[in-house]
């Protein structure tokens, strides 16, 4: 460290530095711990020379308050800093949409394999999402993907599953709690024998026992 | 009020000696999120302001720990520093108000009083002040004044008056040109040798 540093670093300690000066110094400081602590040795003169000199060692509140300060976050960020910050929590913001569209695309793949559970005997796979579900026996069509396993028993036509599925949601839909028919099939199906039950077929499917069913 | 009583009710009273520019210049680094700088603020002003606290919370250990929540909340508030008024005085109404909480939230009231070394009846108080230091740190301390004190005296007349004058007094450089009748640069030179005179007897009791 050069005479004209130290000359500046006492100059520093009294205010008496141009701001020009001091901004350099203060850069020199940031890297030079050998200035800082010649620093610290001309803040402790001055201290015990007007008898503030209530610790021996400069460093001591120092510590504590460095210490103390590493759990808390800097003052300000730079605003390169800052920006990247925002933007990450801007695509935070853009992620928690897509997250939940992709849970409800979870939940909706679920329930088909639920549906196909419960239509184990149809050897038909239902490979449709949700448009399929919604199609009336008439607008039913093979797939195009025509997957039968060999072995498999005579399956029913492919004209029965939306019969079976109407059926499942007509039955689900008498069954299910209040909560639970706020889903979109059981608001569908949920009132027995009306005319906006899955089209022309589906009053005719409906046993009339279904209606009769003790909830 | 006496003059030390005068001279401690007036934060700024040092402050106005300097230009403020070391200050702001920390300030502003710390404000960009510069810790280090705020460090510096602390080796500058720890013992003025431990001092400063002391006059309010007796108890040693209470004023280092208010002391230090003073800085806490000055690095937190840092960002909404102005520079309407000078740092040292913004960090002393910290400092008073952290220590007034600290009075009323321990249900005591706040007692305001000023240290002047040479009164008498402050002594009881001066050894409590030096209760902060350990047994080894007492004498280490003791050790640090009487270096200092010795480099005091060895100085030659010119750069003990100008370094007195700075450090006791507060005064600017200008100021003191002024009464030693010479250029500012020389009371910048004197004042640096001084204080390079003074660290040299010093450097060996820190390491």
């Amino acid at each position: 460290m050069t005479e004209h540093i130290q000359d500046q670093l006492s100059a520093f300690i009294d205010d008496e530095l141009s701001e020009e000066e001091s901004a350099f110094l203060v850069r020199r400081l940031e890297r030079d711990a050998t200035a800082r602590g010649q620093l610290a040795r001309y803040a402790l003169i001055g201290a015990a020379l007007r008898g503030e000199l209530l610790q021996p060692h400069p460093w001591v509140l120092q510590h504590r308050i460095d210490a103390a300060l590493n759990g808390v976050p800097a003052a300000a960020q730079p605003p390169v800093v800052r920006a990247a910050r925002q933007r990450g929590w801007r695509a935070v913001g853009m992620t928690r949409p897509l997250a939940g569209a992709g849970i409800a695309a979870a939940a909706a793949v679920a329930a088909i394999g639920l549906l196909r559970y419960t239509n184990e005997d149809s050897a038909v796979p239902i490979a449709q999402p949700s448009g399929a579900m919604f199609r009336t026996a008439s607008q039913w069509q093979e797939p195009e993907s025509y997957v039968v396993p060999q072995e498999a028993a005579p399956r029913a036509a492919p004209a029965d599953l939306p019969i079976r599925l109407t059926n499942y949601l007509v039955y689900h839909g008498q069954y299910a709690s209040h909560l639970s028919r706020t889903s979109v099939h059981s608001n569908v199906v949920g009132v027995v024998g009306s005319d906006v039950v899955l089209g022309e077929e589906s009053p005719a499917v409906v046993p009339a026992a279904a209606e009769e069913t003790p909830r | 009020m006496g003059s030390t009583e005068k001279r401690l009710a007036d934060p700024g009273s040092r402050q106005a000696a300097g230009s403020g520019s070391s200050d702001l210049a920390l300030i502003k680094r710390v404000q960009q999120g510069d810790r280090s700088a705020f460090d510096l603020l602390v080796i500058k002003y720890q013992h003025k302001i431990l001092k400063l606290v002391m006059r309010y919370v007796r108890d040693p250990s209470e004023a280092l720990d208010v002391t230090q929540e003073a800085f806490l909340k000055a690095y937190r508030a840092a960002p909404s520093f102005r520079g309407e008024s000078a740092f040292y005085t913004w960090l002393y109404r910290i400092a008073i108000n952290t220590a007034k909480n600290h009075l009323v939230a321990a249900g005591r009231r706040p007692v305001q009083f000023s240290v002047d070394p040479q009164d008498p009846d402050q002594q009881d108080l001066l050894s409590e002040l030096r209760e902060l230091d350990t047994p080894d740190g007492l004498a280490q301390s003791d050790e640090i004044r009487d270096a200092i004190n010795q480099a005091i005296a060895d100085l030659p007349e010119e750069l003990r008056t100008a370094i007195l004058l700075r450090e006791i007094e507060g005064m600017s450089y200008e100021e003191i040109a002024q009464t030693m009748e010479c250029p500012v640069g020389t009371v910048r030179s004197r004042i640096f040798r001084a204080r390079e005179a003074i660290d040299k007897r010093l450097s060996p009791l820190l390491r």
